[in-house]
């Protein structure tokens, strides 16, 4: 029987990846798409964890709701990184600074 | 702690009766979504066929006389020579 505490402790770890991947790596805009796809996992083991262990499948619905949400930025976001490519070639996030934010 | 289930309890069954009676509008609401998504990034990434034969009329309209036509200086005595 697995504990509660080991999901939640793989998913705090999976957590971290994502985070100290976005910190880290500052040039490449698919790493930083794939970190946030990261966190989002992290994320669900923890809804299906609770809904496991609460015996409410709620949780477990909410899920489908996320992989949605997740399925759907990724789709637009790989989709504005190859009109990127075309236009400046290159996805590093040096040359995105033409907005001067 | 989980709760026990017996053999014959289905987890898929569970999960499809509730996502199909109380959150059939989300549901829908997510399907609706994802037809977004696949709209947007369609329109985001295609882009027009190079071969293609497609008629632009505006751009036949307005058409000058000097796009289509080039008036080249022919020398004289090289064309005599070639002869």
């Amino acid at each position: 029987m697995i504990a509660l505490s080991d999901y939640l402790i793989l998913s705090s770890i999976v957590f971290c990846i994502g985070l100290a991947g976005i910190f880290i790596n500052r040039t490449n805009i698919i790493m930083i798409l794939m970190c946030v796809e990261l966190i989002l996992a992290a994320v669900n083991t923890n809804f299906i964890a609770f809904s496991f262990y609460g015996s409410d499948l709620s949780g477990q619905i909410f899920v489908f709701f996320i992989l949605t949400v997740a399925a759907a930025e990724v789709a637009i976001g790989l989709a504005i990184l190859t009109l990127m490519y075309r236009n400046r070639g290159s996805i590093d996030i040096d040359v995105t600074n033409t907005l001067k934010g | 702690m989980p709760e026990k289930h017996g053999s014959s309890y289905s987890n898929i069954t569970a999960i499809a009766e509730q996502l199909y009676t109380i959150y059939v509008y989300p549901f829908e609401l997510a399907a609706i979504l994802l037809l977004i998504a696949i709209i947007a990034a369609i329109t985001l990434v295609h882009r027009n066929q190079i071969n293609s034969k497609k008629q632009i009329i505006s751009e036949q309209i307005n058409v000058q006389a000097k796009d289509r036509m080039r008036f080249a200086t022919i020398n004289k005595d090289k064309v005599k020579e070639s002869k």
